[in-house]
This record gives structure tokens, C-alpha cells and sequence, in this order.
């Protein structure tokens, strides 16, 4: 963010500025996702982390378009910029490229020699591009894999039947063998036997259908992929499996991913960088390893201090006290301040913005009044944090 | 004859625990299945095969497995939701009537279970105050609306739900998630339990409550001198949860003792596979996750026709001959440490 801008701009696939989705329900506008601004790299993993409620799946919904009323996006703007020059963007949008068969390598982006910048790419505002447009923008450039993904197969078709389908609607001028084949690879791609092609959903294992899912997703090569929870619902040695596939195709593909969980721990191994959300904001956002080491917003910590650890001495621990606010009526100020065993006077005013932390050459960015660069007191260490933190523990009995 | 040994020789270990409170031993339980055709062998789910353990009072033990490794059902028949198939089960020393009826009711005044759910295991139709009078009517604590609603106000205080006043009058939908299963732990203590089996309390719950509800429960075992059974798959919150540990893998305890050792020192393969699968931001340092590869993959088998001999042999990276032929039998490695693996079998189990 401070340092290296062109190399960031240049390799920027995502630009989300101040996006607003609010559910309007009869009793009251519930402000979901409130002025979320993120860029995601190309080949980043961008974990976004929070409670429930915090807003993390409406935004993926939103990035997608796939929010449907009551949901409204009010705000912002999501540019995407695409992978190759105006000339093959306006192609791809046509529907008539022609298709990649080979599943483990990603169509060369400069097949005019150029090298892609991707600034000169035209950015498309996700949220202005005609139905037509969106219908070529999904599953080409930006999938999903959904939270309840054992549930997201067809059970009446078979695996391989779904993947071709995806293959006939977008790529309509391949020939069936050549689908065929495409299935193939991304069945071996995701380390699934290919005779399983045959095999319906109840056929498959929990780990196995959520692999056919994520092969569906990459049935296109896209840019993105959001994934909404794709581990939750699975044992942890499968998981680890899962995440593991993960990492590995993002080497071999060069995707981005936006991955969406509640459970921290696991991003600190998987993202690159991490968004900690609540209420509907990013309140932190920081390389994982920066983020572990050194959360700086108290509700980071107090997230990270919610899971306990495999090794180390054994502590008591406090978790957050209190539950997430009605997203209704937000607090004012900071929305964290009535949860924060840091609060002080300005934060039920003032509504703290995404700052730098430090001078240093670090991206770590946090909206807290304890940071202010003008505010006399010094910063609160992580040992400040745990000591207020406890103390609120041992006010309230537990 | 050699479990008791065991267990005599584990009480020994640890001299300042009391008597078990709640002994399991040889446990099984097969659940039929249903078959087209009559004259077909029968089958049925093996879902637990040879359990045995004690929780202590004012001592908590985590059950620590996969979904599908049978660690619902051994709450379950601990509970006495389920009959078990075979098996014995002691509590203080006296072994337990498997018949329904007034025994069951003595039994339950003693051991509850907390549900996984507190969505689904409170009646949305009724308010707090009915969930918590009931057992208080039922069990005879409160003989007329003063007491019940005295005793019932006493328990909201307890779970650290204030003001309790106005709790009492609310219905489930009207509670976050944490405050519900605030609810479900008043109403499992309702009847002043010796045991509470707690079958993946916070797993439906927010990151950020579930340690509330955990710290809860440690308050009320240290308090109450409950014996408590911890049942997670999540690892991590066993080691900050229990002293003791128990590892299941489809149906079989594989291995069993003071948690940091087991979880420092795991000496079953499905053990160790289960710590290094787990979530851990501390390995960040170390290596990546990449070059940190598994030891085994695969997932727990069909229980209806499950492995011959250690139901672990086909993922197992150590699997022997003799591991699909016999099952292993408990090991015992000092310390109140036992697994049941062929790595550490002496003569003594092979011959078994």
C-alpha cells in the first residue's frame, strides 16, 4: 500500500471501493456489508474472517451479483480487471473463445507477446455489466464454491455429467469428446479417479463431492474463486486434505482466492492476506503471518485468542465477551466499542477509518482509535490487550 | 479381568481421584440394518466395538474423533438413549439395570446430556421457565410455582444468564445461540447430576462464545465436582478443555490418557494423523503447509462391513500383517497411558 505501488496497481485482478449492501426487511434495514473497500492480486489468497453475521458471505454474494432481494447493493463499485488486452476481453464476452483443453495449464494471457499489464486491461465495474456480460464474467473469470457445497451437486446427475454441462453452456462449440476430456482432467486435477465420472453425488464421499465442486469451479480456468466456508462442514484430516489441494492448484493455476471462513487458525495457514470483519466492515486487514504475530485491532485479538492452541502452556482463556451487534442498529462510533475491552470515549463517537499502522514497510491496516497517529497515547501492545481482555474475564463471571 | 486390572492400576496412578463415578466396559453397540431380503445374513452398523473407560469426579475427559467414529453414540448410550448391545455400565460401583422405567428415571437424576444443537434441542413452543420447571417437577425439587420458579431463577444465575428474571419468561427464539445453550446446560442441571456428557457443546455455536460456554462448564465441574465427558472433534479444544483424552476411530477407542501427552506425544498413527491435520498458526513458523504432507489419507470406512483387526490398518502408514488379522488389545504405556496399536504391543498382546 506504501511502498511498491506500481507492482501492486499492475498485478491488481479485484478493486472492491466502498461497497454498501443492505437487506431491507419490514423491521428495519439490516446494513450487511458497509463500505468494504479490498484489492485482491492476482494469485492472492485473500481470507476473510468474522462471526457470523458479520457480513462475510453477503459480500462474496455481492462480488458474484448473486444477492437477490431483499438484498440491495446501495454502493461502490467492484472493478475487475481483466486478464488479457481490450481486444480478447471483447472476444470473451462474446462467447466464442475458443476452449483451453488442457486442464493443468492456464491459457497464456499474452498470446499477442505482449506482457499483460493489467492496467491496461478495461476494468469492468461487475456491478454496471449487462446480464449478458455477467452470464460470460461468471464461472469464466469469477466461481464460487458454495458454504453447503456437499448439497450444491444435482444428486440425479453424475458428476461428470455436471462438469460437461458447465462446458456446454459456456463453451458451446466444443465437441463433446473434447468436454469429455476437459471433465476428465479436472477430475484427476482435483485428485478424484476419472472412472468416477460416472458416479452420482451419493456415490461420493463428503471430501469427494467437495473436490467434484471445486473441479466444477475450475472447469473454466477462472481468475477468482470465492469460497464461502468450502471446509465446514468436513472432518479435519479431510479438510487438511481440501486445503492442501487448495494451495497446490493455486501454484499450478495461478488463481485467486477469496476464502471465506470463521475459522482463523486455518487461514493463518492458508491466506496470503487476511480481512477481519464486523458488523459489516473490515476492521483489520494484514499479511497472515503480520496478523498472527501482531493483531492490532482488539477484535482481532480477541478472535485469534478464541482458539486455543495444540502446543504451548496451557491458559485460561476469555474468548469475546458480549455477542455481535443487531446489524439493524449498529453502534455508533466504532460498531465494536460495546464488545472492547479497550474503549474509551472517542470510540462511541467516531467512527475510526482504515489507517497504516505503522511507518514501516508494512500493508497492515486497522480501523482503531488506538492507532490514531495524533492520539498521545501510545498504541496498546498485545500484552495490554490480553491484560484488559482478562480483566474483563474475571469482572464478569463466566 | 484385565481391564479392571487397569482401571485399579490407573486409580493408583493417580491417588488423590476418587472412585470412578461412571464406568464403562466392553461397550458395544450394533445398530441393525434394515435388509430387502429375509434370508440375507444379517447386517448391522457397527458403530462402537469394545469400549471401556471411568470419568471422575471433578474431572473432565474429552472424546476426541471424526464424525462417524462413534463418539455420539457412546454419549448417547451412556445417557441411556440408546441400549447398548452389549457391555457393562457401573455407576459408583454398582452396575446399572438396562431396564426402562423407574430405574431409568434414578439413573437420569444422575447423568445428563447436553445436546450438540441448541436450536433443535429446545421446544420453541415453550418458555425458559417450563424447560427449567419440568425436571425440577419431575424430580420432585420443587413442589408448588414459589419453588419452581425460586429454583429455576437460582439456575439462570448459575449459567451466568442475568437478569434472570427476565430469561425466565423468554422463548428459544428469542436467544442468541450461546444464551440457548446457557439454557440446555441450566436445564441438564436442573436435577443436580453427578456426570454431564456434553456431545460437541459449542460446535453450532460463534467463535467468539464458544469459549464462554467452555469456561462455563469448567466452573461448574470445579464448583459442582461434576464429572464431565467432553465429546469434540476439534482437538484443540480437548487439550484446553480436559484432563484426560480419548481417541475413537470407527467405533474403537485407539488411544486414551492426560491430554498434553497425548496430544505432545501421540503414539497411535490415527492419533498423530489427527494433531497434524488440525488447524495450527505455530507450524506457520516452522514450514508451510505444503511441504507438511499427511500421513495418511482417506476417510473412516463403511461401519456395516468394517476392516478385520485394527479398523485403522488400510490408511495406517505402519499397518503390519498382523493388523488386519487381529484387533489389538489395550497397551499400556505408563502414566495412565494406553493405546491400542501392534507398535506397542509386547507378547502379551500379540498373543491375545
Amino acid at each position: 500500500m506504501v511502498s511498491n505501488k506500481q507492482s501492486n496497481s499492475a498485478s491488481t485482478l479485484l478493486d472492491v471501493r466502498h461497497l454498501h449492501v443492505d437487506y431491507l426487511a419490514a423491521n428495519g434495514t439490516v446494513h450487511a456489508v458497509t463500505d468494504v473497500s479490498f484489492m485482491l492480486g492476482r494469485g492472492e489468497i485473500l481470507g476473510l474472517a468474522g462471526e457470523s453475521g458479520s457480513g462475510k458471505s453477503t459480500l462474496a454474494y455481492a462480488i458474484t451479483r448473486l444477492l437477490r432481494p431483499p438484498a440491495m447493493i446501495t454502493g461502490g463499485e467492484i472493478l475487475y480487471y481483466q486478464r488479457a488486452h481490450p481486444a480478447d476481453a471483447v472476444s470473451r464476452i462474446s462467447f466464442s473463445r475458443l476452449p483451453s483443453s488442457n486442464g493443468t495449464h492456464k491459457q497464456s494471457p499474452n498470446q499477442s507477446g505482449e506482457p499483460p499489464v493489467a492496467g491496461t486491461g478495461q476494468a469492468v465495474d461487475i456491478l454496471q455489466v449487462s446480464p449478458t456480460q455477467l452470464r460470460a464474467l461468471r464461472w469464466n473469470d469469477l466461481a464460487i464454491v458454495f458454504q453447503s457445497a456437499m448439497n450444491a451437486l444435482n444428486p440425479v446427475m453424475s458428476v461428470g455429467a455436471q462438469i460437461m454441462d458447465v462446458l456446454r453452456a459456456h463453451r458451446p462449440d466444443m465437441n463433446p469428446d473434447s468436454r469429455r476430456q476437459r471433465a476428465l482432467d479436472l477430475l484427476r486435477l482435483v485428485g478424484i479417479a476419472p472412472d468416477r465420472l460416472r458416479s452420482y453425488p451419493h456415490e461420493l464421499s463428503g471430501g469427494m463431492r467437495q473436490r467434484a465442486i471445486i473441479a466444477i469451479a475450475l472447469a473454466l480456468s477462472p481468475e477468482i474463486i470465492i469460497m464461502d466456508e468450502p471446509t465446514t462442514a468436513l472432518d479435519v484430516v479431510v479438510q487438511r486434505e481440501i486445503l492442501t489441494e487448495i494451495v497446490h492448484l493455486r501454484e499450478t493455476l495461478n488463481f485467486s482466492v477469496i476464502f471465506i471462513t470463521h475459522d482463523l487458525s486455518l487461514l493463518l495457514e492458508l491466506a496470503d492476506n487476511i480481512a477481519i470483519m464486523y458488523a459489516g466492515r473490515i476492521v483489520e486487514k494484514a499479511a497472515g503471518q503480520e496478523l498472527y504475530r501482531r493483531p492490532r485491532h482488539p477484535y482481532s485479538y480477541g478472535l485469534l485468542n478464541s482458539f486455543p492452541a495444540l502446543h504451548g502452556p496451557r491458559r485460561k482463556m476469555s474468548g469475546i465477551p458480549g455477542s455481535p451487534p443487531d446489524l439493524r442498529a449498529v453502534p455508533t462510533g466504532c460498531a465494536f466499542h460495546p464488545r472492547c475491552p479497550l474503549a474509551f470515549a472517542a470510540c462511541s463517537v467516531d467512527l475510526p477509518p482504515l489507517r497504516p499502522v505503522t511507518t514501516e514497510d508494512s500493508e497492515q491496516v486497522v480501523a482503531c482509535h488506538l492507532y490514531h497517529p495524533a492520539s498521545a497515547a501510545e498504541p496498546p501492545t498485545i500484552a495490554d490487550m490480553a491484560a484488559k481482555y482478562e480483566a474483563l474475564a474475571e469482572g464478569s463471571k463466566v | 479381568m484385565e481391564i479392571l486390572d487397569q482401571s485399579a492400576a490407573a486409580a493408583m496412578n493417580a491417588p488423590d481421584q476418587s472412585q470412578p463415578i461412571l464406568e464403562v466396559e466392553h461397550l458395544r453397540k450394533i445398530f441393525p440394518v434394515r435388509q430387502l431380503n429375509p434370508l440375507g445374513i444379517k447386517q448391522g452398523v457397527h458403530a462402537v466395538e469394545d469400549a471401556s473407560f471411568a470419568l471422575y469426579p471433578g474431572r473432565a475427559t474429552a472424546l476426541v474423533g471424526e464424525s462417524g467414529s462413534g463418539k455420539t453414540t457412546v454419549a448417547r448410550v451412556l445417557a441411556r438413549l440408546y441400549e447398548p448391545t452389549s457391555g457393562v455400565l457401573r455407576f459408583r460401583g454398582d452396575p446399572v439395570k438396562l431396564a426402562g422405567g423407574k430405574s431409568l428415571q434414578t439413573y437420569r437424576r444422575h447423568v445428563q446430556l447436553i445436546f450438540q444443537d441448541p436450536f433443535s434441542s429446545l421446544n420453541p413452543v415453550h418458555t425458559v421457565r417450563y424447560h427449567l420447571g419440568r425436571p425440577l417437577r419431575i424430580y420432585g425439587y420443587a413442589h408448588n410455582a414459589a419453588q419452581e420458579r425460586e429454583q429455576a431463577l437460582a439456575l439462570l444465575n448459575r449459567v451466568s444468564l442475568s437478569p434472570a428474571e427476565q430469561f425466565l419468561e423468554k422463548y428459544p427464539h428469542q436467544l442468541s445461540g450461546g444464551q440457548r445453550q446457557r439454557v440446555a446446560i441450566a436445564r441438564a442441571l436442573a436435577v443436580r447430576p453427578a456426570v454431564l456428557l456434553a456431545d460437541e457443546p459449542v460446535s453450532m455455536l460463534d467463535v467468539s462464545i464458544r469459549l464462554d460456554i467452555l469456561n462455563l462448564l469448567l466452573r461448574l465441574k470445579d464448583e459442582e465436582r461434576l464429572a464431565l465427558l467432553f465429546i469434540t472433534h476439534d482437538i484443540a479444544s480437548a487439550r484446553y478443555f480436559a484432563e484426560d483424552v480419548l481417541v475413537m476411530y470407527a467405533g474403537q477407542m485407539v488411544e486414551g490418557g492426560p491430554t498434553d501427552e497425548v496430544i505432545q506425544q501421540p503414539k497411535h498413527p490415527y492419533t498423530s494423523l489427527l494433531i497434524s491435520a488440525a488447524p495450527d498458526p505455530a507450524r506457520l513458523t516452522a514450514d508451510n503447509l505444503s511441504s507438511a504432507p499427511l500421513p495418511a489419507r482417506g476417510e473412516i470406512p463403511s461401519l456395516i462391513r468394517p476392516p478385520s483387526g485394527c479398523r485403522f490398518h488400510p490408511r495406517c502408514p505402519h499397518a503390519m500383517p498382523v493388523c488386519s488379522q487381529r484387533v489389538p488389545q489395550r497397551t499400556d504405556l505408563g502414566n495412565g497411558r494406553w493405546t491400542n496399536c501392534f507398535l506397542y504391543g509386547d507378547g502379551n498382546n500379540l498373543g491375545s
